[in-house]
């Protein structure tokens, strides 16, 4: 689903944070990217969403098997042909569907649109559906349907629970959905039904990451990047957000995740990457960097 | 005194030979009419903002009522003097404190006494500015910071402003001034920005200035290493308002001005002086303070230059400040500070190049290289004029195309060039005016 | 009694204007945290342009007719508006790009102020007046009725709409807004041109009834009062500025009526006094919020 190739981030001209970098991650996976301080993790979330600069020569292809609003349908079809395409195909989930198909048969379903404009308008969502990523502003990287929750959290400490909810499906317009959305995040995350008309400020950490990957959740990803969630979070915390990581990751969504904390992520990875000064040095199955000599040596502490 | 102490000779004796021609030119510059004040103003306008960059570049605290305190020492200076003008006149009977004090155009010299004066009254203002200084600073740097800080300093000036304006007796509507029986000249402006200068290095160099540098890169940590943050700002307010007072004192014997010009723009500009320096660069405060006398009180009233300039100074201010904030933020030279060594690297050889190894025409390395020839022979000859000038000039143009090389060592060769010859035009233009001042007489 | 009742309506009217004005600040302060020197310049812009369309239509056939204020309050409003987002796309944005510094920021607002007020004052360096459309108790109740309406729509905007929230999160933390697919840039146009439309009905307001100003209306005569107001009332609190901006009027309005008793000529003095004071016990504003440090 996402293909990094040959990924390489320059600081200040000189300093190279990311050498080369390629990293995969299939539809459906938990990858787990680990490294000490100062190895490019955070600096490689950050290029993928577009909130640093990228080298030239380096790419990030995004597939995407789409967001199957009406809103997205209409970026790259036009008002008139989505509202035929609806119209033959009444739901935009459909729509996309059919496109998604390799061909299309030679009976053409939608009325008023010819079958070569069909073709046409085909090629042009699978080149959206697989867009590289690093061309995208940042703001348009969740338009893609990845979300990024920072490292650090980042509330915004003065909305409320709700609101910042809220902003999460900021870019998204149909409020009966989002109203659903919301009623399954509250459910997935009780603590924070409590609070909801509470500033997002006043929670603890452990709280405001529940927000922030509630948050996130809320766009509807496709994929989710988080960046050290476990970060500066006490012992029993740190089991709860890692059992949300897996009960989400177990729910379908495919998650890249960066973490520090190498043995609990590594116990409900599928495939993780070991980052080493800007370059990966190891990559394999979760379970087997478990075992390995050297990741023991140099993350697991024994 | 480290500073002195980390002097080699050869920067030492070029120290001394650069005072030493500053001082001639100040001697002798009094027998022009416009030059003393060109000058007094170029060295009042380095102490005050030297002052404010204190508190804006080491400390990292923003100040924007610089104005409120150059105007404490310019209404205290004149006070002062007004005072000791009428105890005197009491005691001697006026003439003869007239005579003691006067100071005559025509040798260009002042009485031995009168430079005793204003160098007790300069300092007993800056003394009443520092006070004023540490209780304002006791008051609002403890509690404030960023723009807030600025805004109270701004708002604190303009009290200050406005309590001058109010009282005719501390300058009302038109300002108070002692001019008409005494003015300084540009000897003892000059000596005062060294000795202000001298103070700085060696205030900046001990403790206290290592203390500052550390609470404008972090405060917190700076208070976890043992730093007494909040004294420390105070103690650098402090001393900023002492420098500024200096200024304005100074200020008092060369230009008579009302309350209200020292209110916001005044502030804002020597913000703008020491931006357009650098910001923590004490040299760059200097030059950029050069820069914007001279624009203001040569540039401007050279017959060549459009009226426009002279009439919308706002727009050009306006323009300058918001390019350089564009395409150089850090100012002319960054937190760099001018030294000699960097002076001397000027005339240094490169390494040579070798034709082969350019991956592109030799064209670029032949201007360069010519460019730095220019400017050398043109700083040498800058006090000629127009052969001068036009060397300078062709030394611009040749390195401005050597800069386009894509080859680091030929861009070094250029824009040394550039420098040179942008600093010998700058010099050969004021030799050119000095020398013509002085024809003139 | 009677004087101060009059310093006192006069003082409504007067905060009432200060408060759309710092309305502008306020918001624009919070949310790219930049005093926008500029915005008193939008102020004189906008003065400007309704002088010379109120001017030029009184010889057609709408005469001194409301028709004649609408269109050029509608005029001043959006010159107002495209001056500010060519100001924040050109001067500003780039530096938000390049991530400078606040003093950076700062001085380039200063910069941009400077350009505008030196080409006012090259159009225009004398004393003008504007048309008189109405006596001064309307323009009373006009300032009054407008400031109230357009608080009650700001706040709405900026509590309840998604947009205004929005703004709130930019404000905020904008790495963050930005990953939530908020376009940063485009919120910050929005906030500048609230700013500046609200400058403009400030000024045309001010105005109103025959008011004489100059090229330094917004720079001298309206001067800092509206920053200081939004700061007294505490930066990116709404009311906080409509707070400020009354008690800042009704201060500038009553020395003005005992000018008799030499107050008018102290107002400076009082003004920056209690602000000086207000700020030190309350270091954020009246309604502001205590950001404390993190460490």
């Amino acid at each position: 689903m996402l293909e990094v190739k040959n990924l390489s981030v320059t600081y200040n001209g000189n300093i190279k944070a990311l050498k080369e970098v390629n990293i995969n991650v299939n539809k459906g996976e938990l990858v787990v990217l680990i490294g000490a301080n100062g190895a490019g993790k955070t600096t490689l979330l950050k290029a993928l969403t577009g909130l640093v600069r990228v080298d030239s020569g380096s790419f990030a292809n995004l597939d995407l098997t789409g967001l199957t609003d009406k809103r997205t349908l209409n970026r790259f079809c036009g008002q008139k042909d989505t509202d035929k395409l609806l119209a033959a195909f009444e739901t935009s989930e459909a729509v996309f569907d059919f496109l998604q198909r390799a061909e299309i048969d030679q009976c053409n379903p939608v009325k008023g649109i010819s079958f070569d404009k069909l073709k046409r308008l085909q090629a042009r969502y699978q080149k959206y559906a697989t867009a590289n990523l690093l061309r995208v502003p940042a703001h348009e990287a969740i338009m893609y349907g990845v979300a990024h929750v920072p490292e650090g959290r980042q509330v915004f400490a003065n909305l409320n629970v709700q609101e910042n909810l809220e902003m999460g499906a900021y870019r998204r317009h149909n409020a009966i959905k989002i109203k659903q959305d919301l009623k399954e995040v509250f459910e997935r995350f009780p603590r924070l039904e409590e609070r909801r008309k509470q500033k997002a400020g006043t929670l603890s950490g452990g709280e405001q990451q529940m927000l922030a990957m509630a948050r996130a959740m809320m766009s509807k990803p496709k994929i989710l990047l988080l960046d050290e969630p476990s970060m500066g979070l006490s012992p029993i915390f740190v089991n709860e957000i890692f059992d949300i990581i897996k009960s989400l990751h177990e729910s379908g969504i495919t998650i890249l995740l960066v973490e520090q904390n190498a043995k609990a992520a590594l116990s409900i990875a599928d495939r993780a990457y070991v980052l080493e000064t800007g370059k990966v040095v190891l990559e394999g199955k979760a379970s087997d960097l478990l075992n390995d000599e050297n990741v023991k040596k140099a993350y697991l502490g024994a | 005194m480290i500073w002195f102490k980390r002097m080699n000779k050869r920067n030492l004796i070029s120290t001394v030979i650069g005072v030493l021609v500053l001082t001639l030119i100040s001697v002798f510059s009094t027998k022009s009419f416009e030059l003393p004040k060109i000058l007094n103003l170029i060295f009042i306008y380095s102490i005050a903002a030297l002052a404010l960059n204190i508190v804006c570049g080491c400390l990292g605290e923003f100040v924007l009522g610089h104005g409120g305190f150059i105007l404490i020492g310019y209404t205290t200076a004149v006070l002062l003097m007004q005072q000791l003008s009428k105890l005197f006149t009491k005691s001697m009977g006026k003439v003869y404190f007239k005579e003691m004090l006067v100071y005559v155009v025509r040798g260009g010299e002042l009485h031995p006494m009168g430079y005793i004066f204003i160098i007790l009254t300069v300092i007993i203002a800056a003394l009443i500015t520092a006070v004023i200084g540490f209780v304002v600073g006791l008051i609002a740097l403890g509690r404030l910071k960023g723009d807030y800080l600025a805004i109270v300093t701004l708002g604190i000036s303009l009290i200050f402003v406005n309590i001058c304006k109010n009282f005719d007796k501390l300058g009302g509507g038109t300002g108070i001034s002692i001019t008409t029986t005494i003015s300084s000249t540009p000897l003892l402006n000059l000596g005062f920005l060294v000795a202000c200068l001298i103070l700085i290095l060696t205030f900046m160099g001990s403790r206290f200035g290592r203390n500052i540098l550390a609470c404008r890169d972090d405060n917190i940590a700076a208070e976890a290493c043992g730093v007494p943050v909040n004294k420390t700002k105070v103690i650098a307010f402090t001393f900023s308002s002492l420098l500024a007072g200096i200024g304005g004192a100074l200020l008092a014997f060369v230009q008579p001005q009302a309350p209200t010009a020292f209110g916001q723009d005044m502030s804002i500009l020597f913000l703008i002086i020491i931006v357009l320096g650098g910001l923590g660069s004490l040299t760059g405060s200097i030059i950029a303070a050069i820069l914007i006398v001279l624009y203001e009180n040569w540039f401007c009233v050279q017959s060549w230059v459009p009226d426009f300039f002279a009439n919308n100074p706002k727009i050009i201010y306006g323009i300058i400040l918001v390019l350089i904030m564009l395409f150089r933020s850090s100012g002319i030279l960054g937190k760099n500070e001018f030294t000699w060594n960097w002076f001397y690297k000027m005339f240094k050889k490169e390494k040579k190049v070798e034709v082969s190894e350019l991956n592109e025409s030799p064209i670029f390395y032949k201007f360069a290289k010519l460019s730095k020839i220019f400017g050398i022979i043109a700083l040498c000859l800058c006090y000629i004029p127009l052969i001068g000038e036009s060397l300078a000039v062709a030394g611009i143009v040749f390195g401005s195309i050597g800069k386009k090389s894509s080859n680091e060592t030929v861009r070094r060769v250029a824009s040394k060039g550039l420098t040179l010859s942008v600093i010998s035009v700058i010099i050969s233009h004021l030799v050119i005016d000095i020398l013509v001042i002085i024809l003139m007489q | 009694m009677n004087t101060l009742l009059e310093g006192l309506k006069q003082g409504l009217e007067l905060g009432s204007i200060f408060a759309l004005m710092a309305l502008g600040y306020s918001m624009v302060y919070g949310i790219v945290k930049m005093i926008n020197f500029a915005h008193s310049e939008f102020i004189t812009i906008g003065g400007f342009l309704a002088y010379f369309i109120t001017e030029s239509l009184l010889t057609s056939t709408l005469g001194s007719s409301v028709w004649n204020l609408l269109i050029a309050l509608v005029a001043a409003i959006i010159i107002c508006v495209i001056v500010a987002i060519i100001t924040e796309r050109f001067a500003y944005r780039p530096l938000r790009k390049k991530g400078s510094s606040r003093i950076t920021a700062l001085i380039t607002a200063i910069g941009v102020s400077y350009i505008f007020s030196g080409i006012m004052n090259a159009i225009e360096p004398e004393q003008l007046q504007f048309h008189k459309f109405v006596d001064k108790n309307t323009s009373f109740y006009i300032a009054i009725i407008t400031t109230a309406v357009l608080l009650a729509a700001l706040t709405f905007f900026v509590k309840k709409t998604k947009i205004g929230i929005a703004m709130r999160a930019v404000s905020e933390n904008e790495q963050a807004a930005k990953l939530m697919g908020i376009n940063n840039n485009f919120i910050i146009s929005l906030t500048f041109m609230i700013g500046s439309a609200l400058a403009a009905i400030g000024v045309v307001i001010y105005l109103l009834d025959g008011e004489c100003f100059t090229f330094e209306i917004g720079s001298v005569t309206i001067g800092l009062y509206p920053f200081v107001a939004a700061v007294i009332g505490g930066i990116g609190s709404l009311p906080g500025a409509v707070i400020g901006g009354f008690l800042i009027g009704i201060i500038r309005a009553i020395t003005q009526v005992y000018s008799n008793i030499g107050l008018s000529s102290w107002v400076d003095t009082i003004i920056y006094g209690i602000f000086v004071i207000i700020l030190l016990f309350k270091p954020s504003g009246l309604l502001g919020k205590d950001v404390r440090e993190k460490v």
